[in-house]
């Protein structure tokens, strides 16, 4: 005999129970006041069009004499690095005795349409380093890719790699046409020159819809079911809004930069197969040759490990260093886990290097 | 308002003990031996009724009352409370029939299915009478719907449009879109002519978007019908071991599970990035059309174009990057320059305390030069 799976009093009790946590929970959420982000003190110390470079205020009286530098994506915003005080890969990195720049890239309009990969890498990159360079006496800095960030660094250091001491990548993307790399098959066949051409900048909310797209059920349904679970808890619930205030805090992408990004890496992959120049210059992975970490996620579905790890066979150095978190790409920032693991085992790598 | 902080949180225990109120009633309906409360449900949101209506003004109150920073949030969590309300309506139904034959499995099962199929609108029906916004869209409120939204913000188009074009749940031509077929095979003649072919040129790419949309809905009609299969597998295969779902939460859990299942099968597919693409190239053309026919219609009134605009951002991009690089030419020229002028200055000194004699002859060459450098300019 079949059982019934519900019993209509579980499924009405149930039913007034998550409506009751709707209701009360609105009451949180009108208390719960603006959601900070970007917790760690900071100071702007050079600006040129829409972006910014920030130093980390010291946490130790002596910090490391190498400056490390972090390169953020384009997509999203930098404070993921900086959520809150207890979920901070700046913060700990600066316990952990580093002197940290960020930059911010802003948010491109209209006028920074043409703004392509050459601007980003060889003007804006370059001029951050050489800043941090001059205001600290030094040739070379230590540079802290992530994502995206993270090619662009690779391509920043295969082409001045005199600026640079060592290289951190963090959940980058190297090889764009492993398997299971959904965003890569989805870029394929898009007429990526007809879009720019078309919208011009291209909409962060077009990029939002796509990362949405990944994990539908997950993302648009059940994620929210699990928030009205903690909508009581008021600490819990700042949290999850600064989570949500930071995945929907998306930049619209500046047109040329977004068509050469996605038609070089994405649709041509090559960073990998050759024949990427940048401002008139060859890019080649081989002409990294400084000392090179590289942190992936295992449980990645925007940057699959295997898109990662293929950065060992291509690179130049010789002193190449991979640690694998068992997370995925956003809990590489944020989790517990990554908390205990991932800054320290960065200061430690730089440290080792700095002697 | 005695013991409330203002009169939200009073409106809100007053709803609260509505909602209260109204469920006990029901409870109290559907405890075993009593009479099952005939073909209603307690949740009604396809039709309103005693609770949907309230909630959805509630819904908006309270929206209202929140920081603008957690408006979207509270909206996504009450369109998620309208579908766990839609999931328990179905579980009712569900019951509903199954209580009359509980001890037949294949009657069962099939009742399961049936339900679940009407609770995922397109559910089996994958044709060409699929509506692109049933079953997986608006059931579950997933990508495609979430699309339309994105599409519709950067079109000067209404959002509606692309429904007016098509009869709700079949891919009958509507009358808008014989209209749009009927202008289309109209020849373009006279003093309008080439408005006309432009404005013909739009309707062929509306109708292509349209088509390409509906394509790419049609897949997604798959991973409903999928979702539901394997919801409906591991619930049975749950039920025969014995185990029940320990509540509505249980049931949601499951549905997550094999929707993200299915999905991933489709995803895999070559169908998806193609018909994704499609769709989107096909929006971008349709969208770069109107551009045109916009510019045209700007330079006619003599007000500034997209194109203009896009001309004026290049050249100050070029200037800016030329700007940066004379910048960067000079500070890299200024050491070398400023380490000569020193080394200079370093030579002509050094020599002067050994050999003042030296100095006066070497000094002199070095104006001689810099005036037969001069000379060959006059």
């Amino acid at each position: 005999m079949m059982q019934l799976p519900l019993q209509p009093d579980q499924i009405l009790k149930d039913a007034l129970d998550f409506n009751q946590k709707i209701s009360r929970g609105m009451l949180t959420l009108r208390d719960v006041g603006d959601v900070e982000v970007g917790v760690t003190p900071k100071e702007a110390v050079y600006r040129e069009d829409k972006l910014v470079l920030y130093r980390y205020k010291p946490t130790v009286d002596k910090p490391a004499k190498t400056p490390l530098l972090i390169v953020y994506a384009l997509v999203n915003r930098p404070y993921m690095t900086d959520l809150q005080e207890d979920r901070s890969i700046v913060r700990n990195l600066l316990d952990h005795g580093e002197d940290v720049y960020l930059i911010d890239w802003g948010y491109p309009d209209g006028a920074d349409r043409f703004v392509d990969l050459n601007d980003y890498i060889n003007r804006y990159i370059h001029h951050c380093v050489q800043h941090i360079c001059k205001a600290h006496g030094l040739r070379r800095i230590n540079l802290l890719g992530i994502c995206q960030g993270g090619t662009f660094s690779l391509c920043y250091t295969a082409l001045h790699t005199e600026r640079v001491a060592n290289l951190v990548t963090m959940v980058t993307p190297v090889d764009f046409h492993t398997s299971r790399n959904v965003l890569s098959d989805w870029a394929r066949e898009l007429d990526v020159d007809l879009l720019v051409d078309t919208v011009g900048n291209v909409p962060g909310e077009l990029l939002n819809w796509s990362f949405l797209s990944l994990k539908p059920f997950r993302l648009t349904g059940q994620k929210y079911a699990d928030m009205a679970d903690i909508l009581d808890d008021p600490k819990k619930l700042k949290n999850f809004l600064r989570m949500e205030k930071w995945i929907f805090d998306s930049p619209d992408q500046a047109g040329e930069a977004f068509r050469e990004f996605i038609k070089y890496f994405y649709q041509q992959n090559r960073l990998v197969t050759g024949g990427l120049e940048i401002g008139g210059r060859e890019v080649s992975l081989k002409q990294v040759t400084v000392p090179v970490l590289n942190v992936y996620a295992t449980e990645d579905h925007l940057v699959p490990p295997e898109s990662s790890i293929a950065l060992e066979q291509h690179v130049g150095t010789k002193d190449y260093t991979a640690i694998a978190f068992p997370g995925g790409h956003i809990g590489i920032y944020v989790s517990g886990r990554s908390q205990k693991e991932v800054p320290p085992a960065i200061a430690k790598w730089l440290q080792e290097r700095s002697r | 308002m005695t013991g409330f902080k203002d009169s939200t949180e009073m409106w809100s225990k007053v709803w609260l003990d509505a909602q209260k109120q109204y469920m006990d009633t029901w409870m109290q309906m559907s405890q075993p031996g009593k009479s099952w409360p005939g073909a209603q449900t307690p949740f009604a949101w396809g039709g309103g009724g005693a609770w949907a209506d309230p909630m959805q003004q509630w819904t908006r109150l309270m929206t209202q009352a929140l920081p603008q920073g957690s408006q979207d949030v509270s909206t996504r969590l009450f369109d998620l409370g309208k579908n766990y309300m839609n999931m328990g309506e179905t579980f009712w139904h569900l019951l509903q029939q199954g209580k009359d034959f509980a001890g037949q499995e294949t009657d069962w099962l099939e009742v399961m299915k049936n339900a679940f199929s009407k609770a995922c609108g397109g559910f089996g029906n994958t044709g060409q009478d699929t509506d692109p916004w049933s079953g997986f869209a608006t059931f579950w409120g997933l990508p495609l719907n979430t699309w339309k939204r994105f599409a519709c913000s950067f079109s000067p188009l209404p959002g509606e449009l692309e429904k007016a074009m098509r009869p709700e749940g079949a891919a009958v031509p509507s009358d808008m879109t014989k209209a749009m077929r009927q202008m289309l095979s109209m020849p373009p003649v006279g003093y309008t002519r080439e408005w006309q072919e432009q404005a013909q040129e739009w309707a062929q790419l509306y109708l292509e978007y349209g088509k390409a949309m509906q394509e790419f809905g049609q897949l997604l009609g798959k991973v409903s019908q999928r979702a539901a299969e394997l919801f409906g597998q591991k619930l049975t295969g749950q039920l025969k071991e014995g185990k029940t779902l320990e509540g509505l939460r249980d049931a949601y859990n499951l549905w997550i599970d094999c929707g993200e299942e299915a999905y991933a099968e489709v995803l895999a597919t070559p169908d998806f990035p193609h018909l994704q693409a499609q769709m989107v190239n096909a929006l971008m053309r349709l969208k770069r059309h109107e551009q045109a026919m916009m510019d045209e219609v700007m330079t006619a009134m003599n007000m500034p174009t997209r194109r203009e605009l896009d001309t004026t951002h290049q050249r100050v991009h070029g200037l800016q990057r030329q700007l940066g690089e004379l910048q960067d030419a000079m500070e890299n020229s200024l050491p070398a320059g400023q380490e000569a002028q020193d080394a200079l200055r370093a030579a002509a000194r050094a020599p002067a305390k050994k050999k003042p004699a030296a100095k006066k002859t070497a000094a002199k060459p070095a104006r001689s030069q810099a005036k037969r450098r001069v000379q060959p300019k006059k």
